[in-house]
């Protein structure tokens, strides 16, 4: 323990004694233990404990499947929830949910609240507790029963400061009145972030043998020693039974289990995983360059290491030492590089607007915590062992008699300038494949801000509405409704046109639906045709400007009376009728639907946002007139006039819903410039970071080949002398120290190719719009970096070349 | 051999100031001196006399403060950098005092090393470098590294490298100082056959018996010559 002390004690010393290699050794160690500490926080608050519940590690989610209609991934309907939670032997406990719209009143303003609908055993299967009141009770789900809701923590201060006599009272939601029983705590708020409130999911008797609307997200725990293979194994089983029961629903349907956190945060994940590869990268930059560095320092050290060997130090003893100096060194690094962490990981947390934040589940947990923390202290020693141990062998190697007689002045062996060329290759390997990763994700996000969204996205407002079924039973009066809006918007100065849709195209919001084709034999159970599905009415392509290619656009004349028509993407055209004219073809809806003409073809837009649908072709839509098909959930879109601000319209549009009703609230209110900019998130932080790391690694590799290579022109200077008194030309010794830099640099190249070709195939699932193979990215980026280390090389050459010939004889 | 009549190297009142700290420090101060094409010349004198700094002055590792210098009739002291090495590689031989040779390299590489620069082909310089090594007698050793060789092995391979371009004049800076006797006295032996071979050599020394191999010694002191002295051949 004591001589231990003396170990810290003396590398404290030493890396005071040199404090110039302490520095440029710290700050690169912190920037590589920086940036993964940066990416671990992210990964801990996103991937690792994005929600703060006790079960989560034995919950799973339950989805359905039917590939051969293009459904990798969905809900699932009652009926077969219900069979499922009936026969199955794995779960302990099942639960369901489903997005709830409540629309709160009562107050100064109406309100819309982020809301979910569950099954009583939500909150037990997830094992989370009120703060204040009760969870729901089995009754409250039966059809009759009192309408009740949970309150979060941040809707009851916000709305109700608080008031602790909130409980058992009443509040109007959607035009009824419901009891509130419990409130959740602050840091609760799945199954969506950000959701504030909480009912009872009520199946009606026919509501639970629907076997065809899917629209339930599944929970279950796993019973205690039940693995989730063996859960899907049995769910294989049901899913076969079922099919055979109900072929016409469940024919070429099963079931899909995944772990909840898995599921849940399969967004980010994949770039967070690429992000984490990228900063592994960098730290292994980092051990090299600082490895280097101690080599260099265990060079001048050898006489140090001979003396200490001749005084009777063990190898051991001498290795440990150096192994207490890089570990100090590394912790150093490791405190810098956690300062930098916390002021990376807050640019991060507000990196993208507060509103989209609290979407992302486990967003809010972005800060350095206790596991960060052990992370970083964890990474710290490891690095230090990583980056020390070899230069400690190699010091420890000294050759006593001829580092004695030398009197330290030699550098040391051909192994210790082989493995020192040999880190400065592995430096430029590693770098070109994360430059290469950076460049191909940098340009994925050129691609995906310039691609064709298929419409006009300037100036364009949006604001999503959802009429109460109980105010607005009728769908005369749900058409009213728009029309009076759509009347008002338009007059308000500043608006060019107004318009409503289903869903704004790039938002997170789908519907779709299944259909036959009139006059082609049923597709088989389980192959049915399935197409993205809005409603929309005729404004809203003149809003939009999506171009006609065929037929005539919808119109006023498609009411309620006339004969239901569809317009259709071209994307759908292509798909169901190849080298067939859709115009005129008829589409039917369920069993009993009355056949839809489609009247015209119009342009593919990207409704789904390009996350979800990178690089693939626009889905088929079919668009049916609002006035045959009138949601309660809709969309309003206003484009502001030329010259004119799409955000200062949101005031008056919104003026324009309260002058129709004034309890009536809008939410989710963005400009597209919003939406794509909150689509484009993830690309875009993911690709400031991965440049940012590249460039990070750009500069260490350029400070590993500068220090290795003036570090090999001051050890040369004698043997330069002698070249140039035997009369070699500063061009000469120029293109000796620069052919040396460059052998180490190519060498670096071509094995970082190798790599980036390899790793870069990986990235594919997160790319838009460039190959894993982009020539563009595969040429310029090696030639920058080959530039960028010519220079790093170039410095100490000239240097060299300036060497005075008369070192030759002044050796002597 | 005998010398001719024309000096290879002609100094007048060659100067050079050293300016350290603001102390000036008088090497050479006003030196003359001819070196005869085939003559061999010893320059000897007690350390700090400017033995070396007139060793580099002749080879063109340094300029005179003051003075000419004329080699092969031509004045060197006012010429670039690049054609002074351009000089040292095609006009002078060195032979350093702890050989300098490049450890990296074999033998053969080293001796071919001031002919790839004067950009030679590649045959020239083999049929150069046989030849010189085979006069010092280290053909065998070509494949050899510098550390696999004796002190004298290696002095040896530094007068072929030497020798190897034909230069003008071989200088020779104390060849015998990090060698035993019986080395010692086989370099000597080899740069007097070089010399009966008809090159012109300049070797500084403070070795008196080996000074004596030479046709001409030279004594400085404090910078200037102070005597002159033809001798017998040893």
């Amino acid at each position: 323990m004591r001589s231990l002390l003396y170990d810290i004690r003396f590398g404290a010393r030493m890396l005071f004694k040199n404090p110039g290699l302490t520095v440029v050794a710290v700050l690169a160690l912190a920037l590589g233990i920086g940036a993964n500490t940066t990416i671990f926080s992210c990964i801990n608050a996103l991937l690792l404990r994005p929600f703060a519940f006790p079960h989560a590690d034995r919950s799973v989610m339950l989805w359905e499947a039917m590939p051969q209609s293009g459904i990798k991934r969905g809900s699932v309907a009652p009926a077969n929830f219900y069979d499922v939670r009936r026969e199955n032997t794995v779960f302990e406990e099942m639960s369901v949910s489903s997005g709830w719209g409540a629309n709160l009143t009562g107050g100064d303003r109406p309100e819309r609240i982020t809301g979910a609908a569950v099954s009583p055993q939500f909150f037990t299967l997830l094992g989370v507790e009120t703060i204040r009141g009760r969870t729901f009770t089995p009754e409250e789900e039966r059809p009759g029963s009192t309408p009740v809701v949970i309150l979060s923590d941040g809707l009851w201060e916000r709305r109700f400061g608080r008031d602790e006599s909130i409980l058992g009272k009443t509040i109007p939601i959607n035009n009824r009145q419901f009891e509130v029983v419990g409130i959740m705590p602050r840091s609760f708020s799945y199954p969506r972030g950000g959701t504030e409130i909480w009912t009872t999911f009520v199946f009606e008797d026919d509501d639970i043998k629907d076997r065809d609307s899917h629209y339930l997200r599944v929970i279950a725990r796993l019973k205690p020693g039940v693995t989730r293979e063996q859960a899907a194994g049995e769910m294989g089983v049901l899913a076969g039974r079922f099919a055979e029961a109900y072929p016409d629903s469940n024919a070429g349907r099963h079931f899909i289990v995944e772990g909840l956190v898995e599921s849940e945060t399969m967004g980010p994940r994949p770039y967070l995983l690429l992000l984490l590869g990228a900063v592994g990268f960098v730290l292994l930059i980092a051990c090299a360059n600082v490895a280097n560095l101690l080599l260099l320092r265990g060079a001048a050290r050898a006489k140090e290491m001979a003396i200490r060997t001749a005084m009777g130090a063990s190898r051991w003893r001498i290795v440990r030492q150096l192994l207490t100096e890089s570990v100090l060194l590394a912790l150093l690094g490791g405190a810098a590089g956690l300062l930098l962490a916390v002021w990376a990981v807050d640019a991060i947390a507000v990196s993208i607007p507060a509103n989209f934040a609290r979407m992302i589940s486990g967003w809010e947990n972005m800060y350095i915590d206790w596991r960060v923390f052990a992370f970083t202290l964890g990474v710290s020693l490891l690095t230090g062992i990583i980056f020390g141990l070899v230069p400690a062998l190699q010091a420890s190697k000294t050759d006593l008699n001829e580092a004695l007689k030398e009197g330290g002045r030699r550098s040391g062996g051909d192994s210790r300038s082989r493995l020192r060329g040999a880190l400065v290759i592995a430096e430029v390997a590693l770098s070109l494949v994360l430059l290469v990763g950076a460049g191909l994700v940098v340009k994925s996000f050129i691609a995906l801000a310039n691609a064709d969204p298929g419409f006009d996205t300037a100036r364009l407002l949006t604001m999503e509405l959802t009429l109460p079924r109980l105010k607005y039973e009728q769908p005369e009066q749900r058409r009213q409704f728009f029309e009076a809006w759509q009347r008002n918007a338009e007059a308000i100065p500043g608006v060019a046109n107004a318009g409503v849709i289903s869903s704004v195209p790039l938002s997170w919001n789908n519907n779709s639906a299944f259909f036959r084709i009139e006059g082609r034999p049923a597709p088989p159970p389980g192959q049915e045709l399935l197409s993205n599905l809005r409603v929309a009415n005729p404004e809203y392509f003149r809003v939009i400007q999506i171009p006609l290619k065929q037929g005539r656009m919808i119109e006023a004349r498609d009411t309620a009376d006339a004969p239901p028509v569809a317009v259709v993407s071209a994307q759908m055209a292509e798909k169901f009728f190849p080298g067939e004219d859709p115009v005129g073809k008829r589409l039917l809806f369920g069993e009993e639907g009355k056949p839809t003409e489609i009247v015209g073809v119009i342009g593919d837009v990207r409704q789904e946002p390009f996350t979800d649908n990178m690089g693939n072709e626009p889905e088929p839509t079919i668009y049916l007139p609002y006035a045959q098909s009138p949601w309660n959930s809709m969309t309003l879109v206003a484009r502001a006039a030329p010259g004119s601000d799409a955000t200062q319209l949101v005031a008056p549009v919104q003026s324009a819903v309260q002058a129709v009703d004034k309890d009536q609230p809008v939410y989710n209110v963005r400009t597209m410039t919003q939406i794509m900019s909150e689509t484009m998130a993830p690309q875009r932080i993911s690709s400031v970071m991965f440049a940012g790391f590249a460039l990070i690694a750009l500069l260490l590799a350029t400070v590993g080949i500068y220090a290795v290579i003036s570090y090999s022109v001051a050890q040369r200077t004698h043997e330069i002398g002698v070249r140039m008194a035997l009369g070699a030309q500063a061009r000469d010794i120029l293109r000796l120290v620069v052919g040396q830099g460059l052998k180490l640099i190519f060498t670096g190249v071509v094995l970082g190719l190798l790599g980036a070709f390899g790793v870069t195939r990986l990235m594919s699932s997160i790319l838009f719009g460039v190959s894993t193979t982009d020539v563009v990215t595969f040429v310029g980026i090696p030639a920058l970096l080959s530039t960028i280390a010519f220079l790093a090389c170039y410095i100490p050459a000239r240097r060299a070349a300036r060497v005075d010939p008369m070192v030759a004889l002044r050796y002597e | 051999m005998s010398a001719s009549s024309e000096p290879l190297i002609h100094l007048d009142n060659v100067k050079k100031v050293f300016f350290t700290d603001e102390v000036e420090t008088h090497a050479l101060s006003g030196t003359f001196l001819d070196i005869k094409t085939g003559e061999y010349v010893s320059i000897t004198g007690p350390s700090g006399c400017g033995k070396s700094t007139l060793l580099s002055i002749l080879g063109l590792l340094d300029s005179p403060t003051e003075g000419k210098y004329f080699l092969n009739g031509k004045p060197v002291s006012d010429l670039s950098l690049a054609e002074r090495a351009q000089i040292r590689n095609r006009e002078v031989g060195f032979i350093f005092q702890s050989f300098n040779l490049i450890g990296d390299l074999t033998v053969y590489e080293n001796v071919e090393l001031p002919l790839t620069y004067r950009g030679m082909s590649s045959s020239e310089r083999k049929k150069r470098v046989g030849e010189a090594l085979e006069k010092v007698g280290m053909a065998h050793r070509a494949k050899h590294l510098p550390s696999q060789l004796s002190g004298g092995q290696q002095q040896r391979v530094a007068v072929a490298r030497a020798v190897a371009g034909q230069p003008l004049i071989l200088l020779a800076d104390e060849p015998t100082g990090n060698l035993d006797s019986t080395n010692g006295e086989a370099v000597m032996g080899l740069l007097r056959d070089l010399h009966r071979g008809g090159a012109t050599i300049c070797m500084v020394t403070h070795d008196p018996r080996y000074a004596k191999y030479a046709d001409r010694a030279i004594h400085l002191f404090d910078g200037r010559v102070v005597k002159e002295e033809e001798l017998e051949a040893a």
